[in-house]
């Protein structure tokens, strides 16, 4: 009991001690992470003026007009109309979204054949489909342009989600692969016995009880794509245009418009906020490849 | 409920024989303990019953019915697992019901039927609970409702019991073997516990190495050992055993200069052919019986250690270069180092060939 106590002050000086390195070791981790956050948004509210000024200015009039300035055309842009800023907004959603959709889909099938069956070449396969992540997209990217350009995918949002698909997958099966090794094959078996079948089996008790995985696998791919530049940038001109590559030729285009470039990236980063605000928990999860996950 | 016929089954992994040619004969309604040491092929025998795995040779029926190469979703088998594989993200209900929804039962026959395993298991208060955060004991009674629900054929248990502590243990195994007398199912019970198993066996298979050395009730396998293993297995501690050398009606046990000389004619009959052999001879601690005095047939030995276990105690001797022990209640005043005399019950006494371990008279 003495012995306790006395551990347990010693714990508690210690800890007394260490929350102040704490606060400064976060104060800076946040001024690193949150605080260009917080500027970029500050400077989407900014005029001209604000933004320039120098000391940097914390109070201001704000205004919309940088976000305004997005979707319809300014003066020096020649005229009334609308940008293409809305069409590639929709383009990154429909690209990102679906390319996730299918990488998810077909990700939690074949995770599922990976963990539970042996076939032929099980390990070279899943060997490759990771290593499809692991190259630079610099290094496919002259194949994978002759073959869009071929097969008329080129700027399309067909050869975009396509390309999502293709570049999601691997990482898909593996995090999936992951949860699913982390299921003991009772239950399957617990299921074969109460009478359903494999497919059954796997709708009523696999697929609820890696929810979590699912999740978590959504999320990185989604924020993998929506954040995609290479391949957007060499792929698409026109029609099929996401933002991040919209955001880039913005910056050249006319003149500095900093503040419409603060706009343009604060409205990119909203979605991925919001998906990682709803699903942190699960993304913690997939880090560690389901090894260490509840499920 | 059904009578369920194993006849000559193999698994082979390769060649791993994990069972190789296990025919049992269970009647309807009785329960049956496949006993034997970890890696004997207990689990590999239940699953083959189940359909999880199918048997590289062999049959098996429920009644008259073969049922070796039908689906495990097709032979309406109970079976609880050995961590009770309770659907984690499904509360106690819908895990008891699971197996009645497979097959499309009425709502109202599956209440019917939740009422009925409700009472039997005392789930009443849990049924709205996940089932992952109930208690092991909790969880074993929902996984045993979920396994019974379906009135299935045979009700198959791996080792249900390991996953709670000593206490509980004993107190689940008696409800156990209750629940079954009660609901009469067939009853297929896998453990390495020969406690478990004499407590709970109507019949107990022992295994070896994928074969069955014996079986038998448990009176049976514990008073007429087939094989030196069976004695040794069963019983805590478990039979004990001293070489020696036969010779007309006279047991000279190796390594000592002592000698039995034994009475019944029954032996000398089973004996003859030993004249002048090694035999193995086997007694239970308990039918050992310690004096102070000399006794005619009585061995005066040396106490090595005296453990004491509740109503009695267990004295260890040395004969040859075994450990010999013997059961004793607390009446005789017994002091490590001194000598007393030991008398073997001969009614009790087991003797097995030497070579082959196989039981020569028991
Ligand atoms: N899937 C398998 N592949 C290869 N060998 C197995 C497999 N399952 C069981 N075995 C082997 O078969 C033998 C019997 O196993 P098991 O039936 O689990 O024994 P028990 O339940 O009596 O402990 C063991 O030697 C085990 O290693
Ligand atoms: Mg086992």
């Amino acid at each position: 009991m003495n012995n306790n106590t006395y551990y347990e002050s010693i714990i508690e000086r210690k800890s007394r001690l260490s929350v102040i390195t704490r606060i400064i070791i976060l104060g800076l981790f946040l001024s690193f992470t949150v605080f260009p956050l917080f500027w970029l948004f500050l400077s989407s509210l900014k005029d001209r003026l604000d933004i320039f000024a120098f000391p940097p200015r914390f109070l201001f009039n704000p205004t919309v007009e940088n976000y305004r300035g997005l979707f319809v055309k300014t003066f020096l842009e020649g005229g009334a109309g609308q940008t293409d800023f809305a069409l590639c907004l929709a383009n990154s959603f429909i690209t990102a979204g679906l390319g996730t959709f299918f990488a998810v889909v077909l990700g939690v099938m074949a995770g599922y054949a990976c963990s539970r069956f042996h076939f032929f070449g099980k390990n070279d396969y899943l060997f490759f489909t990771l290593s499809t992540r692991m190259l630079p997209p610099v290094a496919v990217i002259i194949p994978i342009y002759i073959m869009f350009s071929r097969l008329g995918l080129q700027d399309t949002r067909v050869g975009m989600i396509l390309l999502y698909t293709m570049a999601n997958l691997g990482l898909a099966i593996w995090i999936m692969k992951g949860f699913y090794d982390s299921i003991p094959t009772q239950y399957e078996e617990a299921g074969l016995v109460d009478g359903y079948t494999r497919w059954q089996i796997f709708w009523k008790i696999i697929i609820p009880s890696v929810r979590g995985g699912i999740a978590a696998t959504m999320g990185f791919c989604f924020i993998f794509a929506w954040n995609e530049f290479t391949f957007a940038s060499i792929v698409t001109t026109r029609y099929a245009k996401t933002l991040p590559p919209r955001i880039a030729a913005a910056l050249g285009a006319a003149g500095l418009d900093w503040g419409q470039v603060a706009a343009a990236g604060f409205i990119l980063i909203i979605p991925v906020l919001v998906l990682f605000i709803f699903i942190r928990n699960y993304l913690l999860m997939g880090m560690t490849f389901g090894v260490l996950g509840r499920r | 409920m059904a009578r369920v016929r194993l006849e000559s089954l193999k698994k082979h992994y390769g060649s791993v024989r994990a069972i190789d040619g296990v025919s049992i004969n269970i009647e309807s309604g009785q329960l049956v303990v496949l006993l034997g040491p970890s890696g004997c092929g207990k689990t590999t025998t239940l699953r083959c019953i189940a359909g999880l795995e199918q048997p590289t040779m062999g049959k098996i029926y429920f009644d008259d019915r073969e049922v070796t190469h039908l689906s495990p979703s097709e032979r309406n088998v109970g079976m609880v697992f050995q961590f009770y594989a309770l659907y984690p993200h499904m509360n106690v209900y819908e895990n008891i019901t699971f197996p009645l929804r497979a097959c499309r039962v009425p709502r109202k026959a599956i209440e019917t039927k939740v009422k009925e395993v409700v009472q039997i298991f005392q789930l009443g208060g849990l049924l709205r609970y996940k089932a992952s955060i109930l208690p092991p004991g909790d969880q074993q009674r929902v996984a045993l409702a979920r396994a019974v629900i379906r009135d299935p054929n045979v009700l198959l248990l791996d080792e249900p019991l390991s996953a709670l502590d000593e206490k509980f243990r004993e107190e689940m195994r008696s409800e156990l073997g209750k629940l079954q007398k009660r609901i009469g199912i067939t009853t297929i019970y896998v453990t390495h516990d020969q406690r478990e198993a004499m407590a709970l066996g109507d019949v107990i298979v022992v295994m070896k190495d994928g074969v069955i050395v014996q079986m038998g009730s448990p009176e049976e396998l514990y008073e007429h050992p087939q094989s030196v293993f069976v004695g040794n297995f069963l019983g805590t501690p478990g039979m004990n055993f001293v070489e020696c050398l036969y010779d007309n009606g006279l047991l000279f046990l190796e390594g000592t200069e002592h000698r039995l000389s034994l009475k019944r004619s029954d032996l000398f009959a089973k004996l003859s052919s030993y004249q002048g052999k090694e035999v193995i001879l086997g007694i239970r601690p308990e039918y050992v019986s310690l004096f102070e005095k000399s006794f005619e047939n009585g061995l005066s030995i040396a106490i090595l250690a005296i453990e004491p276990a509740g109503r009695y105690r267990l004295v260890d001797f040395l004969i040859g270069e075994r450990v010999f022990r013997v059961r004793t209640d607390w009446s005789l005043p017994l002091i490590v180092g001194h000598k007393v005399y030991l008398y073997f019950s001969e009614d009790h006494i087991c003797l097995f060939d030497r070579s082959s371990g196989e039981a020569i008279v028991t």
